[in-house]
């Protein structure tokens, strides 16, 4: 298998993993939920860590869908102008775009030493430290720029005129 | 010249096909390195990471995820047959009950995408049967949506609530007279085309067809009741109110013995989808709020503008012309967190209330959902359904006339979005 192979396959199985922690993280987030309103209705008692969890497992949650987001290529895009240009413009710009993409990721990326000594602290109730927080963001944030490096080289690759590249892929 | 720069690289990118949260992303970090801000680039995911924290953006997962499973679990439809017992009898009375239909799921929905998504498919689909052109039925479904954003529980309302300081349960009762009020001119303005068109007729259900329909939807019209009465009663907040439609949806879905672990988890993923596209989106446009503060852009607006345009109704017309405009290119929530915090200082100074102008301003954006080049439900239903983009346009364009009236009238009548709340939690 060749090295983009690889990544590819990477990137398939890492897509997978955050989906089902994110749709785990969300169920539990449900569950704890609604635990805790039975709780304080029937009993007068409430879970006091409930909202703090909650709160967690939502950052978790959105940051661990951030790369299934882009995997999936479902953030809103518009292509008004770019489906009418010629193949060629259309590769240029598709790479142009994959390439900011991994621009901004490498931007934010490298904010990763400078905010995480920021992000110090136990979270109340939960005891966890504040910076665990953004570690699923990072990870996405990695995930993404390695997702827009390979459209990069598909983009160049359709741009020379490969026919085994498509832009779109 | 940040503010030019910030905008200009935006909707540049968005041109290119640049994905928006990273449109906003990029066009952040080029105004603050260009501000002199390029020490503190780490705000970009700090702001990011805050937005995730945010308590009053909590409810949000769980509005969604109720509309998400009331799709899955098969209530649409069973809402679909409960609208057509009820009015599929009127004169275009598939019409009538596609707006109908609207108003009951965008209980459970919250977003008009949703509603499009999930009704339009089984409405399209009735619509073609009974001999309605696709073309019309792709319009009506797209502007019967409209009324999603204002029934609760609304997510963009949650959001507008979100930016405006305001409180959720006020911005929920505010939006159920517009919603209403969209409802209608919709259903006067199909029983006006009625005289003009020939549409299939319908007979009068009967009592023994009407009890089984409405058994199961009016059982799936419980789960807004549960959200607004647990929000009002004070028994629950919004997001715990989202919790109990949640469960309670789940239970149906048990009763009804169409919840399976494929449908649950099919819910999930869609509810986590577009949940974090929501609040990336809030969270990378944060960074932007942010700098434009920094940069006090709102208030140099704000010292400015009234010096141009007189009157708070010149300047609510001024806002809906340009939302309009821009709803025509940009998605709904970007124009928000992108405008509300440079307009609330000019709300405050022209003594608009926040909750009237919400309303307002979601009626102008909600219109770009239906406005071609780039309405978003306009690709959903041409897809759904077959139809040729440019004859749904044609369709749609009609409904724009009622649809303008409540618009005008929203904003030259605050008592339709006030009242309400006003009597239920006293002025705001």
């Amino acid at each position: 298998m060749t090295l983009v192979g690889l990544i590819e396959r990477g990137l398939a199985v890492a897509e997978k993993l955050f989906l089902t922690i994110a749709n785990t993280l969300l169920l539990a987030m449900l569950v704890v939920n609604f635990a805790n309103i039975m709780l304080r209705l029937t009993l007068d008692e409430a879970i006091i860590w409930a909202f703090p969890l909650t709160s967690v497992l939502f950052v978790w949650v959105i940051f661990f869908s951030f790369f299934v987001i882009y995997r999936r290529g479902q953030d809103v895009a518009i292509d008004v102008l770019t489906r009418r240009m010629p193949d060629r413009l259309k590769a240029t710009v598709e790479a142009f775009v994959a390439f900011i993409v991994v621009a901004l990721m490498g931007i934010v990326l490298a904010q990763a030493p400078i905010l995480i000594p920021r992000q110090v602290g136990t979270i109340d109730l939960i005891g966890m430290q504040r910076y665990w927080l953004a570690v699923p963001f990072f990870l996405s944030c990695f995930l993404i720029a390695v997702e827009f490096l390979l459209r990069l080289r598909t983009a160049i690759l359709a741009f020379r005129g490969d026919n085994q590249a498509s832009p779109a892929s | 010249m940040t503010a030019v720069a910030l905008f200009g690289v935006f909707l540049g990118l968005i041109a290119l096909k640049t994905p928006v949260i990273m449109a906003i992303g990029v066009a952040v970090v080029g105004a603050l390195v260009l501000a002199g801000f390029s020490n503190t680039l780490w705000i970009v995911p700090m702001k990011a990471l805050e937005a995730a924290s945010n308590a009053s953006l909590l409810a949000i997962p769980f509005f969604v995820l109720a509309g998400n499973l009331m799709n899955a679990i098969g209530v649409t439809e069973r809402i679909f047959n409960l609208a057509n017992a009820l009015v599929g009898h009127f004169k275009a009375g598939l019409a009538q009950v596609n707006v109908l239909a609207s108003v009951m799921l965008a209980g459970g929905t919250g977003a008009a995408t949703a509603d499009i998504a999930g009704l339009g498919a089984v409405e399209i689909r009735a619509m073609r049967e009974k001999g309605y052109s696709a073309s019309f039925a792709s319009a009506i479904t797209v502007v019967s949506a409209i009324v999603a954003p204002f029934i609760p529980p609304s997510i963009p309302l949650v959001v507008y609530a979100f930016l405006a300081n305001v409180s959720v349960a006020r911005m929920f009762l505010a939006g159920i007279g517009p919603g209403l009020l969209v409802a209608i001119s919709l259903m006067l303005f199909n029983r006006y085309l009625a005289t003009k068109r020939e549409f299939p007729v319908q007979e009068r259900a009967s009592l023994k067809i009407i009890r089984s329909p409405t058994l199961a939807g009016v059982a799936a019209l419980i789960a807004p009741a549960i959200l607004m009465g647990g929000i009002l009663s004070g028994v629950a907040t919004a997001s715990e109110a989202g919790v109990l439609a949640c469960a309670y949806v789940l239970f149906l879905g048990a009763v009804l013995r169409t919840l399976t672990l494929k449908a649950l988890i099919k819910a999930l993923t869609e509810t986590v989808l577009i949940t974090s596209m929501i609040m990336l989106i809030i969270g990378f446009a944060a960074s932007m709020g942010w700098l434009m503060a920094i940069e006090q852009i709102p208030q140099d607006m704000a010292r400015a503008i009234p010096d141009m345009i007189d009157t708070s109704l010149l300047f609510l017309l001024a806002v809906m012309i340009s939302v309009l405009l821009l709803g025509c290119f940009i998605d709904g929530v970007t124009i928000k967190l992108l405008l509300v915090p440079i307009l609330l200082p000019l709300v405050d100074a022209y003594g608009i209330d926040r909750v009237h102008f919400g309303i307002v301003l979601q009626m102008s954006l909600i219109l770009g959902l239906a406005t071609p080049p780039l309405g978003l439900g306009l690709f959903i239903v041409a897809r759904l359904s077959g139809a040729p983009f440019e004859d749904i346009v044609k369709a749609v364009l009609p409904y724009f006339i009622p649809l303008v009236c409540v618009l005008a009238i929203l904003a030259t009548m605050p008592v339709f979005s006030l009242w309400l709340p006003n009597t239920l939690l006293g002025p705001g």
